[in-house]
């Protein structure tokens, strides 16, 4: 990628833009504690994280690697006395010398765990993982582009390096730090997929990633705000860590369809992203205090999983032969055109899977689910129950007895073997226990089975 | 009109498959019992049970996560190609594209986690690892279809094999709950007068209707429906393929093969073998 144009890949203009979302978050937060006339320890901390933001900033929009070295380096300074704790002064000081002068993708690996240097107490810290993972990102989007391959292997090595740190610092029953790394390392993972597409100008895989990556970093924000933000990114269906599941593994498996050599690095790429939505949905879930899902969580989370696809497909590139992402100014024909394919049903239907999902649930939640709603409703949902009842009002009668004359004879049979004083299930789990094994013949005997049903099926 | 025709015809399937849900739970709940030498639930109750079940609904309304479960057996209902009347089941379905497995299987799966209550989150984790497995061999082999009703012409032997391994998988390790399972065991006083006797009762019901579409899903998974066949001849082999799964899952619980490590890893490599199989050979 062309350094002098880097400000028209749409894709860092979008993290820039997250990154002044969290800026005007932490400017209300400032405001709220000066209207408080709060003390000079709030007005100090709320200045630092205003200050973070604002670094954060800079070191993206920077060009030159030395100078956006520099602006991480106040950026870890300042993230670094709002935790109060600090990385060891020599290791830093490497890191963003090798980052400053050789930028690629082990100086990014290097600066990783500066960013996310953990607190004392070995919890990574909930307020600024926003922050230091849009960073994290964007460095991985420009300058870990040129070696996918080795990325995806600095990733692997390092998050395996983090889960050994936390198990060595004994989190006891303390489980989100496991749920953060399985994240960061997904956001990771799909950032060095997307690249790798980018080179080998693989369109539908590029498409599939940025959508699962908007969606992802986006989550990755948003969570640390409170609990009912963080379980946006649960990986079960309708909310929108399901898209990013959805989207990734069809990014990893479409890497594995032209080409039979990429099939296994597609396949392991695509379990690795599952793997690690499943732990995380489950470390979540296990962690959390108490899932509060009602009308405006679910008003937030069907926004967002349907307008953050659209915003995704307009910044990935489009069919039309472009190698680098589109420039800024066709951003807004990206999006209507996206918004075209999408109404008329163009590409594939999939993209109307999700709000379909979301309408299906108004319509079950307004008919079933909140009949005391506080407004009117129409007249075809109040006479719905009525309609039932007037139905059912007269007991309903078959006119046959329900008794079905074969199951006699079973049941003859099943008095005989009553009487006889043993059923036949615990024959059988007698004969279970019997065997040590599961006994080879048994194996091949079901083997031979299943290759007769495919045989026979696929004839 | 022949759209209004198709449409309605639609309906009649969904119907079709609404009249035999109760059946099916039916024989899935008490073969099992029937065939340890011991009286099952009569057949009367579960029909008594869904009519009961969708009165009540129709009267009181649902709660919340009974409006989840509504939700995602509606989606099955209407997506998943069980059999259809009038065309292949290629074009089958209006909502035909939402056939994903991983999007029904997980809301599925999401349905049966709120219905069981007392087992543990290691068993959905292990269900949503199979079905994971059957989604990423499913994308392997068939990298740009991903829905059901699309895949049901386009078998081959190896996209067979790796589906029907990786579905028997899924069965293993998340079996269908039955009736009883649907309410912990109270261990106090407190947790006795928690128990709400109406929502056990709603959950009854319900629970047949899962039974019902989760055997769908599986008989559409195990063996791949022919994309050609219509009318009574499509209906004839989706019975023929229900009956075979409920067989399967009764011939699993009688031997005790459920949640048992060792016959799911053996599955899902198998799986991975025809998968790999087929896709070097090609």
């Amino acid at each position: 990628m062309n350094d002098s144009v880097w400000y028209r890949d749409p894709f860092l203009i979008f993290l820039t833009g997250l990154l002044a979302l969290l800026l005007g978050r932490q400017i209300f937060l400032f405001g709220r504690v000066l209207l408080r006339r709060g003390g000079v320890a709030e007005c100090l901390s709320g200045s630092f994280s205003l200050l973070t933001c604002c670094t954060a900033c800079c070191s993206l929009f920077t060009v030159t690697p030395l100078l956006q070295s520099f602006w991480l380096g106040l950026y870890l300074t300042f993230l670094s006395l709002q935790k109060r704790c600090a990385p060891p002064l020599f290791y830093s000081v490497m890191a963003l010398l090798l980052f400053g002068l050789y930028p690629a993708f082990w100086s990014v690996c290097l600066v990783i765990p500066l960013l996310f240097w953990p607190a004392p107490e070995g919890q990574l810290q909930d307020g600024e993982t926003g922050v230091s993972c849009i960073l994290a990102v964007g460095y991985g989007f420009k300058d870990a582009a040129i070696e996918p391959l080795y990325w995806f292997l600095g990733i692997v090595i390092l998050s395996l390096m983090a889960a050994l740190w936390i198990l060595y610092k004994r989190p006891g029953r303390r489980l989100f730090p496991f749920a953060q790394l399985c994240a960061l390392t997904r956001v990771l993972l799909l950032v060095g997929l997307s690249q790798f597409a980018l080179r080998n100008q693989l369109y539908d895989c590029m498409q599939a990633t940025l959508c699962a990556l908007v969606l992802d970093i986006t989550c990755q924000v948003v969570s640390s705000w409170s609990v009912q933000w963080r379980s946006f990114a649960l990986a079960l269906p309708l909310l929108p860590g399901f898209v990013i599941v959805w989207f990734g593994l069809h990014a990893a498996l479409s890497l594995a369809g032209p080409e039979t050599s990429w099939t296994l690095l597609g396949f392991g790429l695509g379990l690795a992203i599952g793997l690690l939505s499943i732990a995380e949905t489950v470390l979540v879930l296990v962690t959390l205090p108490s899932v509060r899902i009602d009308g405006s969580f679910m008003g937030m989370a069907a926004l967002f999983s349907c307008l953050m696809p659209v915003l995704a497909l307009s910044l990935a590139p489009q069919k039309e032969g472009l190698l680098i992402l589109p420039p800024f100014q066709e951003g807004f024909q990206a999006v209507f055109h996206w918004l075209g394919s999408w109404l008329t049903g163009e590409n594939h239907l999939l993209f109307l899977a999700q709000p379909f999902l979301w309408l299906l649930w108004g319509v079950v939640w307004f008919c079933l689910v909140n009949p005391r709603m506080g407004w009117r409703k129409p007249a075809l949902f109040l006479s719905c129950p009525s309609f039932v009842r007037g139905v059912f009002k007269n007991r309903v009668t078959l006119l046959f007895r329900l008794r079905v004359r074969p199951f006699d004879v079973f049941a003859r049979h099943q008095r005989l073997l009553r009487k006889q004083g043993e059923g036949l299930s615990v024959a059988v789990r007698q004969w279970w226990e019997d065997q040590p094994e599961f006994s080879l013949s048994v194996w091949l005997c079901a083997l031979a089975f299943l290759f007769l049903a495919v045989g026979l099926s696929s004839r | 009109m022949t759209e209004w025709l198709s449409l309605a015809l639609m309906g009649a399937e969904m119907l079709a498959m609404l009249v035999l849900m109760p059946f099916w739970s039916w024989l899935v709940e008490s073969l099992p019992v029937f065939c340890s030498g011991q009286r099952g639930l009569p057949f009367r109750l579960t029909v008594r049970r869904a009519f009961v079940f969708l009165w009540t609904v129709g009267r009181g309304g649902i709660n919340f996560k009974e409006g989840f479960c509504f939700v995602f057996l509606g989606l099955a209902l209407m997506s998943l190609p069980g059999f259809s009347l009038d065309a292949g089941l290629s074009q089958k379905a209006l909502t035909g594209f939402l056939s994903d497995p991983l999007l029904i299987g997980g809301g599925l799966l999401l349905v049966r986690f709120f219905l069981v209550p007392a087992e543990s989150v290691s068993v959905s984790a292990g269900g949503a690892f199979a079905l994971l497995w059957l989604y990423l061999l499913l994308l392997l082999m068939a990298p740009y279809i991903h829905d059901l009703s699309m895949l049901a012409g386009h078998g081959n032997a190896s996209l067979n094999g790796a589906l029907t391994c990786s579905a028997l998988a899924l069965m293993l390790s998340v079996p269908v709950p039955v009736s009883s399972e649907l309410v912990r065991v109270p261990r106090n006083l407190a947790e006795f007068d928690a128990c709400n006797r109406y929502e056990t009762e709603r959950k009854r019901g319900l629970l047949i209707f899962f039974q019902g579409l989760w055997i769908v899903f599986l008989s559409d998974l195990v063996v791949l429906p022919g994309g050609d066949s219509t009318g009574l001849a499509s209906l004839g082999s989706f019975l023929g393929r229900v009956m075979m799964v409920i067989m399967i899952i009764t011939l699993c619980r009688l031997t005790g093969m459920e949640k048992n490590l060792r016959p799911i890893s053996l599955l899902l490599g198998l799986g991975l073998l025809f998968a790999l199989a087929g896709r070097f050979a090609s």
